[in-house]
């Protein structure tokens, strides 16, 4: 039993290296590397977050569906974008990578802070404003409002250091004898 | 009310604070690099780095590690002080000049 989990393990662990040093060395892939596809990728995603919210409390569970796969594809896409630095396990970087990648969760975090900081200061703001009279304004949580507030937050925290990254990271440039 | 608000001017001050930059370390390991007639690939695969790191290195846009800077300068075969500088390298003198 203990030889079948350790089979698993080695099987998995080689499975990982390979996938990293495939996305770490893939030149198949320079059309996504420029800067102007990185900015519109980032562009894409954030409208897409926005979005989220009206798309599935206004049109819908199916519309509401296809914002979370807009989503989806244009973080894929960043993630080849940026050969996936951000979300590696570390012993496949080297030490710019790590610092980069280190960097850029404090400013994502920086950036989740901010925006929560602000809407929850909103509600409350609101709140205060409209009071607590049940017949002036109440929330009413759906299914549908609850899947937008979970896509919403989801998309935030998994998206963010990424499109951060993609902001900060160079244009990458194949690697030839002189460039 | 006057609290919360502070509070959150706060939060933004650290939320839009910007980091120290680094001290510059000026590099010639690109002429260096070829000098010896290396590619950055293959630079980068010598010293176990991805070859864009040989590239902010070489822009000066990446300070590197002792550690690393040391096996740098021993595929170079350069003295390490000639190849990072904490004062711009003079323009005027070469490669040839100050090699061992």
């Amino acid at each position: 039993m203990k030889s079948r989990i350790r089979d698993a393990q080695q099987r998995s662990e080689a499975a990982l290296a390979a996938n990293a040093e495939r996305l770490l060395n893939d030149d198949r892939f320079g059309a996504l590397r420029t800067r102007r596809a990185r900015v519109a990728l980032v562009v894409g995603i954030s409208l897409s977050i926005v979005l989220m919210v009206p798309a599935w409390t206004l049109g819908g569970s199916i519309v509401g569906l296809l914002t979370v796969l807009a989503v989806t594809v244009a973080w894929w896409l960043l993630k080849l974008s940026v050969r996936d630095v951000a979300d590696l396990p570390d012993r496949f970087l080297d030490e710019r990578q790590l610092t980069a990648r280190n960097q850029v969760y404090v400013e994502a975090y920086r950036w989740y802070a901010g925006v929560t900081v602000i809407l929850a200061s909103a509600g409350l703001i609101a709140f205060i404003a409209l009071g607590e009279d049940p017949d002036t304004w109440s929330v009413d949580l759906t299914w549908n409002w609850c899947m937008a507030l979970f896509w919403t937050v989801m998309a935030c925290a998994l998206s963010l250091p990424t499109m951060v990254l993609a902001l900060r990271d160079r244009e990458d440039v194949l690697a030839t004898s002189d460039g | 009310m006057l609290l919360h608000s502070c509070y959150v001017a706060f939060i933004l001050c650290l939320v839009g604070r910007k980091p120290r930059s680094d001290e510059p370390v000026y590099s010639r390991m690109e002429a260096l690099r070829v000098a010896h007639e290396m590619s950055r690939q293959e630079l980068a695969d010598a010293v176990e780095v991805h070859y864009q790191t040989i590239g902010y290195l070489e822009r000066g846009e990446y300070s590197p590690s002792l550690a690393l800077a040391l096996r740098i300068a021993d595929v170079l075969d350069t003295p390490l002080e000639q190849l990072f500088s904490l004062t711009p390298f003079d323009q005027e003198s070469t490669i040839a000049e100050e090699a061992p």
